[in-house]
């Protein structure tokens, strides 16, 4: 191969050369690339997520719509809250309010009306409509101080049962009206706010309980009162024993 | 042939010139300016134009069915699961009940004494008090209304087992009385409390307040079932000491049965 040939060659591999760099790169070939990328994600991995979701979400809001929350459900309870109001309220409060006075003669008439009457203005005359039907403590000439102890207290705690029982019926009342109130409002709330409501019963619940426990101590109290009564007529017995005792001594060892 | 290669040795040099022209114009030309990347602008926007159209149909479209069941949840939740005006109602009620409690607290704390003479005032002032820290002192007030247990050469020692017995369960349920009405005056300030709470709360908190009202709850019905064993075990005192007096009477009677044998039966 002489130089001529070479030459010759070369000549035209720099031609080559030069055309390819002249002449860009096949920009069809590579806008169609790119292009076709992006449709791609477009309509692949971007449109087919938003499709999924736009199914998810469809089937949530169907879920909640016409499963769990249906408003014709909704209606239909609050109908029955309705209708529970209108069968019930009316004849529970009724019976609820039916007189129980059965007092005959006036003075235990008084203390009964006072002890019914559910409210506390009634308190103001309890020591002596009490005293007029069960009668005074005796004097301290005419009994012994250990009696007339116990015979105190067991009117004192009498008295304070009775005081206590009119306060906790002037609380039903108004734990009554307060429940009215709930069942009102439930015949209209909504599912999401009746877990509010539901807060406020627990509410009045727990105070009703703290009546509850008012009464039972005052129960307690009583009872006590009561047995402690008996125990202390016994201890009374005991130490009138020992003074017959010391007196039949005495009465027998005298000359 | 000749002739060829004197044509090419004329071109050659110039073919030179023209390649590295070429070259030159490949190299420092800059390309077409409608094209940055040697595209053709006619192939952009068309490509551009295919992509806004996929963005409508794939994109826009699904986002705007989103968008539309959004809003359609957004309006069930605000006009039927959460409507605003049932969240105002249910705070109204709720700021509704603190008069009636706070009454319902002064009544249910109210103590009507009336004990006339010092030692029954004293006991009663002590079982009302609702005080706990009354208890450990409780038992001298108690002794001074209701006695104290014979000394051990005053009665027999079975009276006095029932007499000390009997006294232990009255003051145990005197004592559980002044607990009972301390845990209730606890249980009215909670109510209110919680009832505060659900007025300031929102409807997604009330369950949590409600969860916290049924604790409380259940708590007060542990006290109560407390208090009625109590309750029970008083009244199972009288019981046990009505026939302790039936047994103690039987004792006595057939001691005086003995006596009046040994009265009776001539001695010889």
């Amino acid at each position: 191969m002489n130089f001529s040939v070479l030459k010759r060659k070369g000549v035209l591999l720099l031609v080559a050369a030069a055309l390819a760099l002249a002449i860009p790169p096949t920009a069809k070939a590579l806008g169609f690339d790119v292009f076709s990328a992006i449709e791609s994600t477009i309509t692949g991995e971007i449109g087919g997520a938003l499709t999924a979701m736009n199914g998810i979400q469809n089937s949530l809001r169907q879920d909640q719509q016409t499963l769990l929350f249906p408003v014709a459900l909704i209606n239909q309870a609050h109908s029955y809250v309705i209708t529970i109001m209108g069968s019930y309220r009316g004849w529970m409060s009724g019976v609820f309010r039916l007189p129980v006075n059965s007092a005959q003669l006036t003075a235990n008439q008084n203390l009964e009306h006072a002890f019914l009457s559910g409210s506390s203005a009634s308190l103001g005359n309890m020591n002596a409509l009490y005293t007029a039907s069960f009668g005074a403590l005796p004097t301290a000439t005419a009994a012994p101080k250990a009696h007339r102890q116990m015979m105190d207290m067991n009117d004192a705690l009498a008295k304070d049962a009775l005081a206590r029982s009119v306060a906790a019926d002037q609380a039903t009342t108004s734990l009554i009206q307060m429940a009215n109130q709930i069942e009102n409002e439930t015949a209209t709330t909504a599912p999401g706010t009746a877990d509010m409501l539901s807060a406020t019963a627990r509410a009045a619940e727990l105070e009703s309980l703290a009546a509850q426990h008012r009464l039972l101590a005052s129960m307690l109290r009583e009872e006590a009162a009561n047995l402690a009564y008996r125990n202390g007529l016994r201890k009374q017995r005991v130490i009138e024993a020992l003074q017959v005792n010391s007196n039949l001594k005495e009465t027998v060892a005298a000359p | 042939m000749e002739g060829k290669r004197t044509i090419w040795r004329r071109l050659a040099p110039r073919a030179g010139w023209l390649c590295a022209a070429a070259m030159f114009v490949g190299f420092v030309v800059p390309p077409q300016a409608h094209a940055q990347f040697g595209v053709d602008i006619a192939v952009i926007l068309a490509g551009l134009q295919k992509i806004s159209t996929l963005l409508t149909s794939s994109v826009a479209s699904p986002l705007k069915q989103i968008q539309s069941v959004e809003q359609d949840e957004q309006k069930f939740r605000q006009t039927v699961m959460y409507p605003l005006q049932a969240i105002n109602q249910a705070k109204a009620l709720s700021a509704s009940f603190t008069a009636p409690m706070r009454n319902m607290q002064s009544l249910l704390n109210l103590n009507f004494s009336s004990a006339t003479l010092p030692a029954p005032q004293q006991l009663e002032q002590e079982m009302l008090s609702g005080n706990p820290n009354n208890i450990g002192s409780f038992g001298r007030s108690y002794t001074q209304v209701y006695g104290a247990l014979p000394a051990q050469t005053s009665a027999p020692q079975n009276v006095r087992n029932t007499i000390d017995m009997t006294d232990a369960e009255a003051e145990d349920a005197m004592k559980k009385a002044i607990e009972l009405d301390a845990l209730a005056t606890r249980e009215l300030e909670v109510a209110q409390s919680l009832n505060q709470q659900i007025q300031a709360g929102a409807p997604g908190t009330a369950s949590i307040l409600e969860a916290e009202g049924s604790a409380w709850v259940l708590q007060g019905n542990a006290y109560t079932q407390s208090a009625l064993a109590e309750l029970l075990r008083v009244r199972t005192a009288e019981l046990s000491d009505e026939g302790a007096a039936m047994k103690s009477s039987t004792t006595q009677a057939q001691q005086l049965n003995q006596n009046l044998d040994g009265i009776l039966t001539p001695h010889e």
